[in-house]
């Protein structure tokens, strides 16, 4: 387990990928804190803070994050990495959990340098650091990161159900990108609606929740969203145990 | 002490309707080199799959290093395999690729790894990105891949293909030294018959998903020499010579050579014989079918049955 864990943080260190999307994630911060800063004020304009720079990044970088969790989830399976992988391993669970173990520590740091990017250039750019609460904050980062984990938990059973990188990446884009995620849950919704079926999909879309997700979101909120993103943990791990157990490798 | 390091006992993998592989039942020896022979889709690959635990069988156990399937555990680690092409991160140099399999095993040392890359010949290799590698040195990776971890036993699919005959020759002495000097165990698979004979101290001949025939090299030496070959300076008196010896299969060839059957065991009493008898020996050679000829023989039996 702590070798799967270790083989899969050094291959993560060797990809270009890692430093791009993190470097990007870091690129939208500086950007929405550089056009905030320029945009033309109409006396109107209610003034920017951290916070706001910080939720518009996390919301585009949340695509940007799916990318990568696809690029790194497949990467064993693209390059045929995997054989030499899983007949060694113990259990195939082990597989999984490193995995998503290695995902959670560069998740963790891409939000990392997306915060320190916002309040670095807010601060500079905009008096950022004002209505800066530290409790809510953390809140609104725990959740969000329970939320990714049910995502990238989301995206390996994509990649371990249907051992393709290409169609993997299609449906996290679509999932996480917001106009994309728009018009699918909207036809998804149409659909429901046809079949007569009253449920508000959004509930328990992590996509949703996640891009609902501000750092003024109300404890109700984060503690839905919370239980949507353990939920998705819980679902997609089992299903992809069975995937991985059940499948052979190619 | 068990003298085998696997046996299969109708070991079966259904696809579908497909029956891929139907009820193997096979035994490698500790030590031995084991060629497995069969046409495309024969089913090698997907028998050589359930024994690196890459897919499970249908129905059937083999045993594994002295442990019963599904029930491996340690013995997973003992074997190292090259299953259809390397497994390589392209985007990793040859160094990195066998260091990230070593954290893995738990054992990323760097010595070890070294050492590897010098036994397959990729010590020189540097900071090249894997993908940019050769197709003979991609193969060399993977062998050295499934070398760590000091397995006992080497599952290798086709290790030869696509490879030039000097990267032919390299392959086959590196598998031939790992066998003799670090008693290694290799299941190998190959196309090139040739080259397998050259390798294999036994056989299992599979066609369409059963094995239809286990042999070791000496009997298959026995079945495929079909011949002695005599070249000698009387051919007449050493007709005669070796009729006195209760030969009775002897033709004289368009060369002028003597072909004798039934006698397979023998040469050294012919020629014995023959110089007592003050007749010259030029040349005295065992002739017959090689592999290949002897696999489409037996395959050609099968088809007419």
């Amino acid at each position: 387990m702590f070798g799967n864990i270790n083989l899969d943080m050094f291959v993560m260190r060797k990809k270009k990928s890692a430093y791009i999307i993190a470097v990007l994630m870091f690129g939208t911060a500086v950007l929405f804190s550089l056009v905030s800063r320029f945009a033309p004020d109409d006396g109107g304009n209610v003034p920017v803070t951290f916070m706001d720079i910080f939720d518009s990044s996390m919301h585009l970088s949340f695509m940007l994050l799916g990318i990568f969790y696809v690029m790194f989830l497949g990467s064993d399976i693209k390059d045929g990495y995997i054989k030499n992988i899983a007949g060694s391993v113990r259990s195939r669970m082990g597989y999984i959990f490193s995995k998503l173990t290695a995902i959670a520590v560069y998740t963790i740091i891409a939000i990392a340098v997306t915060a320190v990017g916002s309040f670095a250039f807010s601060a500079l750019l905009l008096d950022g650091a004002k209505g800066f609460e530290a409790m809510q904050f953390c809140k609104y980062l725990g959740t969000m990161f329970i939320l990714l984990m049910g995502f990238a938990a989301l995206v390996s059973f994509f990649i371990f159900f249907f051992r393709s990188t290409t169609v993997s990446m299609v449906m996290s884009i679509i999932i996480s990108g917001y106009v994309l995620n728009n018009l699918f849950y909207q036809l998804i919704e149409m659909l429901l609606k046809k079949l007569k079926i009253d449920f508000d999909l959004g509930y328990i879309s992590v996509s949703k929740q996640m891009l609902a997700l501000n750092a003024e979101s109300a404890d109700k909120e984060l503690f839905t969203a919370c239980a949507v993103g353990i939920g998705y943990i819980v679902v997609f791990t089992f299903l992809n145990k069975i995937a991985m157990s059940k499948k052979d490798i190619a | 002490m068990n003298e085998f390091i696997l046996k299969t006992d109708g070991l079966t993998k259904k696809f579908g309707n497909f029956m891929a592989n139907d009820s193997i039942s096979l035994n490698i020896k500790k030590g031995s080199i084991y060629g497995l022979v069969g046409r495309n889709g024969a089913g090698k690959t997907t028998f050589m799959k359930m024994i690196c635990s890459l897919s499970s069988p249908t129905s059937g156990e083999f045993e594994l290093c002295g442990k019963k399937y599904p029930h491996l555990g340690s013995a997973k680690a003992k074997v190292g395999n090259l299953i259809e092409a390397p497994g390589i991160y392209a985007n990793m140099s040859a160094y990195d690729n066998m260091r990230a399999k070593a954290m893995l095993m738990g054992k990323a040392d760097e010595k070890v790894i070294n050492g590897i890359l010098d036994t397959v010949g990729l010590s020189k290799a540097g900071k090249k990105h894997a993908g940019k590698f050769s197709l003979g040195m991609k193969q060399r990776l993977g062998i050295g891949l499934a070398l760590l971890g000091d397995p006992e036993l080497l599952v290798l699919d086709e290790p030869i293909n696509g490879l030039d005959p000097a990267g032919v020759a390299e392959i086959r002495e590196t598998l031939q030294r790992l066998n003799k000097e670090k008693g290694i165990t290799i299941l190998i698979s190959s196309h090139i018959l040739g080259e397998l004979s050259k390798l294999s101290t036994d056989y299992g001949f599979i066609d369409k998903g059963s094995l239809i025939k286990e042999i070791s090299n000496e009997q298959l030496l026995a079945d495929c020499a079909e011949f002695v070959r005599l070249n000698v300076n009387d051919v007449n008196k050493a007709a005669s010579i070796v009729g006195q010896l209760g030969i009775n299969g002897i033709e004289l060839a368009d060369n002028g050579e003597l072909r004798l059957t039934g006698c397979m065991g023998r040469t050294d009493d012919i020629v014995e014989a023959l110089v007592n008898n003050k007749v010259r020996v030029y040349e005295i050679a065992k002739q017959g079918i090689d592999l290949e000829e002897y696999y489409l023989n037996m395959i050609s039996g099968r088809k007419e049955q």
